[in-house]
């Protein structure tokens, strides 16, 4: 139960400070099912299929199935906004800047107290270059925030770094406004 | 299971509705050096039921486009001859028109097509390339005019056409909201565009073999990149390599049998060299900095990849033999996503001092051009004659194809009406 | 006598003045000197027979012994009188002698003059003859070029080509235009100044007629395909008096020349059909040959 809630704590303050920063619509029910939301997808599940290029009938669906949709309804305005759990880049860097760290500190202090709980960092960038380049430029983001984590304390077993490259865009849109919001690494509750 | 069949079902479903659109083709600039052409409208015989392919005007789009040729509009044909004989040589020289395109269709026995096709020499007054297809299929009229493109082009260019080829890429459409990625192929045109995959996760990279049997590409469809190889008649698909970290950039080697990747799994982003059959790894980068997008040499013993050891990215090239490493790249800030072209002279590549174009090297005389003027170009791929590159750019926030025709500006814009298009890859050639 | 009269008038009017003169002097001087006077009279042409005379009648020379004397001081007189005028004579006849070689001599002179005169004359008619001739040639040439000139401007007129490409063939005519003028004005200077053959002329104009082909071969040269700039064939070119092309064969190239090089070295020759007229109708050649570079 002491778990139990202070996963809860850590999840709510994760969230809120998503949603906040996304200006989401209404807050639903949380499921029990699942406390943490499989950040790096939509929560829907993945799907692919395989078609030849005969067009004469389709291969067996290679299917993955990934965590159902969990929300969960909090309201937003306990927390404080500018902790959302994202951090932001300059173009072609991988340098984290002070406000940067200071997120970090922040989630490291709640990790701290939330021993079992691992995290995800997921590492983008803006559409610009190539995309295989940006592929490692978002993992180099990513393993960035994962040191500083490590240098606040957290085990390293503990957090995961995954690159999406330029693939997730935050902002869709070909101006700097988009591409500021889009060079970014998320924490994640894994 | 059931539930799998059924959501495969409802896929196909709405899928089918939206990738019914081929790309659709703009030509953005044309060039003043091209040769003039004549393309006669084509005899059909009596009792011939209209195709739906123009087979003409396929062949005028093809050679348009390479930015070689420049085909006299119907309307200033002086004449209509239909033979070598009934050519008044005269007054195509008045209209400074070089050469001249005849074709003749009928039905066959079997109630399918037969095509001739005659290319006249207009100053040295002979057929240069004389063509019969018999029993062709409906469906299959505008392959018959890609390979007639590619004849005339040869003749005139001295290379090989490579009309009469395939391309990949990869669309993004948004379903309610959602993105829907699939992977498709399409002839070099635009048309005949097939899916090969469908994917609510991204799918990034997709690279031809040098056989044409099969992709490999970079998919997300398990939350975190991995490589995989499937077959084009989608037989075969194997996950080849999920290691820990990236699993990006593959790129095959001439033989078919390696791919070189990218790695993260010793730390940072390294190129390695995977034997398909036995798995094996071979790592060829060591370097803290980020190697990536590597690409084989045509002769197999050298491999170029993009690194930032210096800072910003830059193409080095890595000897096999002796694991040697050299700088190539030096014009600009930034240059990734090396290609190089079929014959190991050019190496186009992501260029960028501000803006991202693609940058052309000559890798004997180091002559560097700029060779796109688009915006934010990406993913440069040479086609198999080595005469055009196809990449992926912005317009106006949406991501489309384009192909320039090196040495000249001819640009042919290719894009979806529903979506986005992007990561092409240029294949083979059809044998 | 009468020829020496007319060829010498002066002398022999000299001649006659003195002997009336002393004519004149024996009839008004006195006695002594009649005798004097009749001894002179004898004198100059019979004097030995006067001398003989006068031995004869010695025994009365005694008698007039004094008178004698005084003649003998006359005569003597006389003689040297005589004899100075005999110098005169002989003086004058010298002069008019040294006077007729003169003439003789500026006749001569004269004639030469008169020769070279005439040389001269011949050399300068040859000279504008010369000149002509070349001002001729070239004006024929020049209008020969014009004709061809226009003709061709006629057909590009026709043939409505892009206006870049008119723009860049006239600016090679042009060009092609001032060389040929350029070559004429050194032919024509040449010509008078150094009085250069016609063989010489028409070797001239034959390098022009080949260069122009040939610059109009490179004029219609067009390749969409890559080749060399390195690229050297030499193009064989047998063609039909109206400038129609009969054959074509492009040899003797280096390593830079592709098979399309060929090809469209070959297709740049049909293009410039009709081929350049000669400047004047002797120098057409059927075959031509000249090395292309694009």
């Amino acid at each position: 139960m002491n778990i139990c809630l202070k996963k809860s704590a850590l999840f709510l303050v994760i969230f809120s400070a998503l949603f906040l920063g996304a200006c989401s619509d209404n807050p639903k029910k949380k499921s029990n099912k699942s406390l943490f939301e499989s950040g790096y997808g939509e929560g829907d599940g993945s799907q692919v299929e395989v078609i030849g290029a005969g067009g004469q009938g389709n291969i067996d669906g290679y299917n993955v199935g990934l965590n159902e949709d969990g929300s969960i309804g909090i309201d937003p305005s306990e927390l404080g906004a500018d902790l959302e759990p994202i951090i932001y880049f300059e173009f072609d860097s991988y340098i984290i800047n002070d406000k940067g760290l200071s997120i970090i500190k922040h989630y490291a202090e709640i990790l701290e107290e939330n021993e079992d709980e691992a995290i995800v960092l997921l590492g983008h960038t803006d559409e610009r270059g190539s995309p295989g380049y940006n592929l490692a430029l978002g993992e180099k983001r990513a393993k960035a925030a994962k040191e500083s984590f490590m240098l606040y304390g957290i085990e390293d077993k503990r957090i995961e770094v995954i690159t999406l490259g330029e693939s997730q865009p935050m902002i869709e849109g070909s101006n700097e406004m988009a591409w500021s919001q889009n060079r970014r690494v998320e924490i994640k509750i894994k | 299971m059931k539930k799998n069949v059924f959501v495969i079902a409802l896929f196909l479903m709405f899928w089918q509705q939206l990738s019914l659109a081929d790309l659709t083709i703009e030509i953005s600039s044309s060039s003043d050096n091209a040769l003039p052409l004549a393309i006669i409208p084509f005899d059909y015989a009596v009792g011939t039921k209209q195709p739906k392919t123009d087979v003409a005007k396929v062949i005028a789009a093809d050679l348009f486009s390479s930015g070689k040729f420049k085909v006299l509009p119907n309307v200033r044909l002086p004449s209509l001859p239909s033979s070598l004989g009934d050519v008044d040589f005269t007054e195509w020289r008045d209209l400074d028109v070089d050469n001249m395109l005849l074709g003749e269709i009928s039905m066959s026995k079997k109630g399918l097509y037969n095509i001739k096709l005659t290319f006249i020499d207009l100053l040295r007054k002979k057929e240069v390339i004389s063509k019969r297809w018999e029993n062709i299929y409906e469906n299959n009229l505008r392959q018959v005019a890609h390979k007639m493109s590619d004849q005339i082009y040869q003749e005139i260019t001295g290379v090989r056409g490579s009309f009469n080829t395939k391309i990949a890429y990869v669309t993004v459409k948004k379903v309610s909201g959602k993105k829907k990625y699939s992977l498709d192929i399409a002839d070099s045109d635009g048309f005949n565009s097939q899916p090969l995959l469908r994917s609510n996760k991204p799918i990034m990279s997709p690279s031809w073999s040098p056989d044409g049997k099969n992709m490999a590409y970079v998919s997300f469809e398990r939350g975190r990149s991995e490589i995989i190889v499937q077959s084009l008649n989608g037989k075969m698909r194997k996950v080849v390599a999920s290691y820990e970290g990236i699993n990006g950039s593959p790129s095959w080697s001439p033989d078919s049998k390696k791919i070189s990747v990218t790695l993260s799994k010793s730390g940072s982003a390294d190129v390695y060299i995977l034997t398909l059959a036995t798995k094996k790894l071979r790592r060829l980068t060591y370097n803290f900095a980020i190697e990536t997008e590597s690409v084989w040499a045509p002769d197999g013993n050298s491999l170029f990849f993009n690194s930032d050891r210096r800072g910003k990215p830059q193409i080095f090239q890595v000897q096999l033999g002796t694991g040697a490493i050299k700088r190539i790249t030096f014009e600009g800030a930034y240059n990734s996503n090396p290609a190089i072209s079929p014959d190991g002279n050019f190496l186009a590549m992501v260029n960028s001092s501000g803006h991202f174009n693609i940058g052309l090297l000559d890798l004997e005389t180091s002559e560097f051009n700029i060779i796109t003027n688009t915006y934010l170009d990406e993913s440069p791929s040479f086609s198999p004659n080595g005469e055009m590159i196809l990449y992926a750019m912005n317009d106006k926030g949406k991501a489309k194809l384009a192909i320039v025709a090196i040495g000249n500006s001819m640009t042919k814009i290719l894009s979806t009406e529903s979506g986005e298009v992007r990561a092409p890859s240029w294949g083979p050639f059809i044998d | 006598m009468m020829p020496f009269i007319f060829r010498y008038p002066i002398s022999s009017f000299m001649a006659l003045l003195i002997h009336v003169v002393l004519g004149a002097l024996l009839v008004m001087i006195p006695q002594n000197k009649v005798e004097v006077m009749k001894v002179s009279l004898v004198s100059t042409e019979d004097s030995v027979e006067e001398k003989t005379q006068s031995e004869n009648k010695t025994p009365h020379m005694k008698t007039f012994a004094v008178d004698s004397k005084q003649i003998q001081l006359q005569l003597e007189k006389i003689k040297q009188q005589e004899q100075k005028k005999l110098n005169q004579h002989r003086q004058l006849a010298k002069q008019t002698q040294a006077e007729k070689k003169r003439l003789v001599e500026i006749k001569k002179k004269q004639k030469i003059e008169q020769n070279k005169l005439a040389a001269e004359k011949r050399n300068t008619l040859n000279l504008k003859k010369i000149a002509e001739k070349a001002k001729k040639d070239t004006k024929l040439a020049e209008k020969q070029r014009l004709v061809a000139k226009k003709k061709a401007e006629e057909a590009e007129k026709k043939t409505k080509k892009l206006a870049l490409e008119i723009k860049k063939r006239d600016l090679k005519n042009k060009q092609l235009a001032t060389e040929t003028l350029l070559q004429q004005e050194m032919a024509e200077e040449a010509a008078q100044e150094r009085k250069l053959s016609k063989a010489k002329d028409m070797q001239n104009l034959k390098e022009v007629y080949i260069s122009n082909i040939a610059s109009t071969v490179r004029s219609n040269w067009r390749t969409v395909g890559r080749v060399s700039h390195k690229a050297e064939c030499t193009i064989s070119i047998t063609q039909t008096p109206r400038g129609n092309v009969s054959s074509v064969k492009v040899h003797s190239c280096n390593r830079y020349s592709t098979n399309l090089f060929k090809k469209d070295a070959e297709k740049a020759v049909y293009r410039s059909q009709p081929l350049p007229k000669p400047p004047v109708d002797e120098l057409f050649e059927r075959k031509i040959d000249f090395i292309f570079k694009p």
